[in-house]
């Protein structure tokens, strides 16, 4: 169970499938995860590696065709800890959602109900969780507004949600998500939809907010900027694993897995002498079909003979730092990190470009 | 919400002018002339035409003709109950129209949303397939064939309803008429309900909602319904326009004394009066009704209420 008092969400070996017409889709492959209270876990990955599916496991919402294969999300429930995979869709919903997980959507146009007003969807929460009254949750909702940085938000709670602008949106969608004063708020690509220059912006609110409220973030996302910009601890997610685990700092400067190495590599840099942005060959494998050995050996480059035969075990590297691939193996040939990945990392410590 | 209001209304008041024109028109070109009698000379004919004001040039006919529609002066009818004037042949039998179309289409649409809403939460159960297999049909059997089936067997074998219409009955007489015009109207609902339900279900803000906490029932009835039924309105013209042409039909399969039946006997009698006011008439309520459609897609609707103001 949870060990330390600090944990407030602990995943364990969490398996999903989808039932599909053309067999069952294993999205989700045993993954462990825990989230301390008041902190940012990135979980980062290319789409179809499970980490939407993770995250919205946690807050019961599945598709109808989802299959959970095994694995529990553990959470304390009124001092109890609770399995939220055995909780009801019903219990989760009167019990857990927006009330104490609550959840941010990657695209603001489409989250909010077009036909009913701001003011509405705002203070919705507050009064089914916290029995507040219409007239009380209005101003509540009023303030709320005020906090996430809009201006006249007693016209704004009267509006509907196409006179708002997407980054607008959004803060209406994180006043919604903190209403209740959740422990989590899962984000799942808050910024992809967004404009750049709103994009920093609503990080930096949702990062005010975190410290203040002192909210565990989940944040979902494939872009390695943000991740840099926000998160404490990095869970990067391939084929439905988590390949790689560590702090920011050790994802960032002393990444072990090979696919780790391709994410940062096709990440932009402002200061790279090559012209070309560098893409992972090769793409994700079709979970349809059962993966032998490592699911990343086909696109790896590094690649070794047990990569193809035998699933990489976790290896620890440090207290935090963990990583599944067999190049850290103490067998296993010395391979280095790329040339250009290690000049991009050592330029970056050098610019003190750290967090 | 006012600038769109007006707008509509005069596109509407266009459109009913136009119909008017082309009726009038339309009979200018009927042969002959109402009085065809051989017997009468030229003076009686010429003294005729100038009580009716048909010696009067055409332009001025027509806005004597437009002045008289607008205000209930339909001219008199010449056959059916001659020269009885139509608008009170129409509004004596107007009423028990009214009776049967409200009847058939309430029924029809609060069965049709209820089916297609349950079929769209069940998806892919029981009831959703019930609901496809019923809705397809009453789609697809005209009313009156339906109307001749529920005659034999509920009216002739059963005996649980009258045959034909009883004015001392008024509910049980027209209950197999409401029966067979309201199958239309539930089956486009239920299709179109369970269609839009579905999207909607599986629409971002409805997870929006669920991830809020938001109880079931409230996700339905309040994030899902409003959004489902903003549509169905679209599909109030055809249905009203499904219960005007059924209820020629039905309303003579069960001899019901209403404006249906009254139009297919002005058409049989040559009754010109007659059919042209109908014409009229059933053209002002199918513009009516669209006109009550648009508006109250605006009423619900806020993208739309604002007329672009906002986008």
């Amino acid at each position: 169970m949870q060990v330390d008092s600090g944990t407030i969400l602990n995943i364990q070996k969490l398996s999903v499938a989808f039932q599909t017409t053309s067999g069952e889709l294993n999205a989700v492959r045993g993954v462990d995860l825990t989230l301390r209270r008041g902190e940012t876990l990135a979980i980062v990955g290319e789409s179809g590696s499970g980490k939407s599916v993770t995250a919205k496991a946690v807050m019961g919402l599945r598709d109808s065709n989802q299959i959970i294969k095994a694995g529990e999300i553990l959470y304390d429930l009124d001092g109890q800890v609770t399995d939220l995979l055995k909780l009801t869709k019903k219990q989760m919903i009167s019990q857990v959602n927006g009330r104490r997980i609550s959840m941010i959507f990657q695209d603001p146009t489409t989250a909010l109900n077009p036909l009913l007003t701001i003011g509405y969807q705002l203070t919705e929460g507050l009064r089914i969780h916290r029995k507040m009254s219409r007239k009380a949750a209005w101003e509540r909702g009023v303030e709320l507004l005020d906090e996430v940085g809009i201006t006249q938000p007693r016209q704004c709670m009267k509006r509907y949600p196409h006179h708002l602008s997407g980054g607008m949106r959004q803060r209406v969608v994180i006043a919604a998500a903190i209403s209740c004063d959740p422990e989590i708020i899962i984000c799942d690509e808050p910024t992809t939809a967004l404009d750049v220059t709103i994009q920093a912006k609503i990080l930096e609110l949702i990062k005010t907010l975190q410290k203040k409220m002192n909210i565990a973030i989940i944040y979902i996302t494939h872009d390695l900027g943000v991740v840099a910009k926000v998160a404490d601890r990095v869970a990067v997610m391939y084929a439905g694993k988590i390949v790689e685990r560590g702090t920011a700092y050790e994802i960032f400067f002393e990444p072990r897995h090979p696919y780790t190495w391709g994410l940062l590599l096709s990440m932009p840099d402002i200061n790279a002498a090559d012209t070309r942005l560098y893409s992972i060959p090769g793409s994700p494998p079709n979970l349809l079909h059962k993966v032998t050995g490592d699911a990343f050996a086909v696109r790896n480059e590094y690649a070794l003979n047990i990569d193809y035969e035998e699933e990489p075990p976790v290896f620890k590297l440090s207290g935090t730092h963990e990583v599944a691939s067999w190049l850290a193996h103490p067998d296993a040939p010395a391979i280095q990190i790329p040339e250009l990945l290690r000049r991009q990392i050592e330029a970056k410590i050098s610019h003190g470009d750290e967090q | 919400m006012l600038k769109y209001v007006i707008k509509r209304v005069i596109i509407s008041a266009v459109t009913l002018l136009t119909i008017i024109v082309v009726l009038f028109v339309m009979l200018q070109f009927m042969p002959g002339s109402p009085f065809n009698n051989e017997r009468l000379t030229d003076v009686q004919r010429a003294s005729l035409e100038a009580k009716y004001g048909l010696d009067k040039p055409l332009w001025r006919q027509f806005v004597i003709y437009v002045k008289n529609i607008l205000t209930g002066d339909f001219g008199v009818s010449y056959s059916i109950q001659a020269n009885y004037p139509v608008s009170s042949l129409i509004a004596n039998k107007f009423q028990i129209s009214i009776q049967l179309g409200l009847q058939a289409g309430i029924i029809g649409i609060l069965l049709g949303v209820a089916l297609g809403a349950v079929s769209a939460l069940f998806h892919n159960g029981f009831i959703d397939s019930l609901t496809t297999v019923v809705s397809m049909i009453g789609a697809s059997v005209p009313s009156q064939v339906l109307a001749l089936g529920l005659v034999y067997v509920a009216a002739y074998k059963l005996g649980l309803f009258p045959l034909v219409y009883k004015p001392d009955m008024p509910i049980s007489s027209t209950a197999l008429a409401t029966i067979s015009l309201a199958i239309f109207p539930m089956a486009i609902a239920a299709r179109f309900t369970r269609n839009e339900m579905l999207e909607v279900m599986s629409s971002q803000y409805i997870t929006f909602a669920e991830a809020k906490g938001v109880p079931r029932w409230r996700v339905i009835c309040i994030h899902a319904m409003k959004n489902t039924l903003v549509p169905l309105i679209t599909t109030l013209s055809p249905i009203v326009i499904g219960l005007m042409t059924g209820s020629m039909v039905i309303e003579n399969i069960f001899s019901i004394p209403g404006i249906g039946k009254l139009f297919i006997m002005g058409i049989t009698s040559n009754d010109y009066n007659v059919v042209l006011s109908l014409s009229f008439i059933f053209s002002a309520m199918f513009i009516g009704i669209m006109l009550v459609t648009d508006l109250l897609y605006g009423v619900i609707d806020p993208r739309i209420r604002l007329n672009g103001g906002a986008k």
